[in-house]
């Protein structure tokens, strides 16, 4: 499948694209340290200081979308990548799936 | 300009740092993580792989199986040779159609004239249960005149048509046409109580070979399936099939949450007395718990709702959930129920009941053809 960017503005797209990546990229840290914190290997003072880096992040990513009025471009490359994984994890774990696609193949 | 690589390089430094400290603390973790995550994915990979090389073996077996099956829910939707059976595109049920109150002119009993003719096929709308020979008025697809073909006990709802199935590339058009199908099916059922529809563009066509027309083909076709027709007709007879869908407000849901579980009111209390950076954490903990907990609810009001509209209905499907058209919306269930006229008010009262629970709404369509049910 396609990611749905509008071509006609690149630099709408590209960017899109980057800071999709980057919010992807903060949201797998933001579960790791989330982790972290709730197996007690990190002492308050380092969860306070993670915390306060993910937020500084946070408020980053929202200021350069509102900056660049990209809100929408990296909404659309988000929402295209999650069905791609709502797609293959769909075909994964349902063995009716692969029994579909093999009946598609014309076996 | 500056100041955007600035913030770039706020970004990149603070990524990079926190990647690195994450890594140097935790290795081992980290790869035990990976490990755990990876070896689901190994596994469906090499099952995937185990069956790709099993289809060429055991699936022809297994496929023939379901051939065979599927062939046997055609010949229930359609007379089993010389019938031209498009895949259905979905019938326009959301779009509900009206109901219009067409006059239809009393029985009477005329034979079209379709003997010998071997160029006219049957589309097929669906099948009736009472033996009449009648008009409906020329209510069919493309302003055909509709009317039935009697055997036994049962009548076939019909108009003549051309052997070609109905296509077009216009979705309008085809939109149209299965709307009419489906008016066609509403007047025949208030005509004749109950109907076993049929789905979109089913087509009985005349066999040249056996020299039979199109009329004869459905009446051998109806002959062979008289008994399965008729054990399906008594499952849906006095019945009628009704669509519901629960849905609920997920930002109404999480609040109700919210006031009342002990634990989450703890983690608020905590989050309080913390430093920003820590108020950040506990904010994700707060909606981790918030979600979970909304997920067991959810699974405790679907077990519940489900009992209590099973003990309304003679059959019920749970049909997929779908994603609403309003956006605060989630759908929790999406019911398919055949419903017997004696129990329709106490159904009603009960859905009532569910609608007026905090959060939640019902949304009920019918009646429609039992489709779900034949």
């Amino acid at each position: 499948m396609v990611l749905d960017i509008d071509e006609n503005n690149l630099k709408h797209g590209v960017l899109g694209l980057v800071i999709a990546l980057v919010e992807v990229i903060r949201d797998a840290l933001r579960i790791q340290a989330f982790k972290r914190m709730e197996s007690g290997v990190l002492s308050d003072e380092e969860t306070e200081r993670l915390g306060e880096a993910l937020m500084d992040l946070d408020i980053a990513i929202e200021e350069i979308k509102e900056e660049q009025g990209i809100t929408e471009s990296v909404k659309a490359v988000r929402d295209g990548l999650d069905e791609i994984v709502d797609d293959v994890i769909d075909r994964m774990v349902n063995p009716e799936r692969w029994r579909e696609e093999a009946e598609e193949k014309g076996i | 300009m500056s100041e955007k690589d600035k913030l770039w390089g706020i970004i990149a430094g603070i990524v990079r740092e926190e990647i690195e400290e994450m890594m140097s603390e935790a290795e081992e973790e980290i790869g035990e993580i990976v490990r755990a995550e990876l070896i689901p994915g190994l596994r469906s990979a090499i099952r995937e792989s185990i069956s790709k090389e099993l289809e060429s073996a055991a699936f022809g077996y297994e496929y023939k199986v379901k051939g065979e099956e599927e062939r046997e829910k055609e010949e229930i939707s359609a007379p089993a040779e010389g019938v031209a059976s498009q895949p259905q595109p979905a019938m326009g049920k959301e779009e509900a159609v009206a109901v219009a109150e067409s006059k239809i002119e009393p029985a009477m009993a005329r034979e079209m004239e379709v003997e010998g003719d071997q160029e006219l096929g049957l589309y097929l709308y669906g099948i009736a249960d009472a033996n009449v020979s009648t008009k409906l008025g020329e209510i069919g697809i493309e302003g055909n005149e509709v009317y039935t073909i009697p055997y036994k006990g049962l009548s076939a709802i019909v108009h003549n048509c051309p052997l070609e199935p109905y296509k077009s590339d216009d979705d309008e058009v085809v939109k149209g046409w299965v709307k009419t199908h489906q008016h066609v099916l509403d007047v025949a059922t208030e005509k004749f109580d109950t109907i076993m529809p049929l789905g979109f563009d089913t087509i009985t066509k005349p066999e040249g070979e056996n020299n039979a027309n199109a009329k004869e083909v459905l009446k051998r076709w109806m002959s062979e399936e008289f008994d399965v027709l008729m054990e399906k007709m008594g499952k849906i007879r006095g019945k009628k099939e009704y669509g519901m869908q629960i849905v609920y407000i997920p930002s109404v849901m999480s609040e109700k949450i919210a006031e009342e579980s002990e634990e989450i009111k703890k983690i608020k209390e905590e989050m309080e007395s913390k430093p920003p950076g820590m108020v950040y954490m506990y904010k994700q903990k707060l909606e981790n718990a918030v979600k979970k907990e909304l997920e067991s609810r959810m699974d405790t009001y679907f077990k519940d709702f489900y009992e209590r509209i099973r003990s309304k209905v003679e059959d019920i499907k749970v049909e997929k959930t779908k994603k609403t058209d309003e956006k605060d919306k989630q759908m929790i269930m999406n019911l398919s129920c055949l419903v017997s006229t004696d129990k329709y008010k106490e159904l009603g009262e009960e859905l009532e009941k569910i609608d007026k629970e905090e959060g939640f709404s019902v949304r009920f369509t019918g009646p429609w053809p039992a489709y779900s049910f034949v």
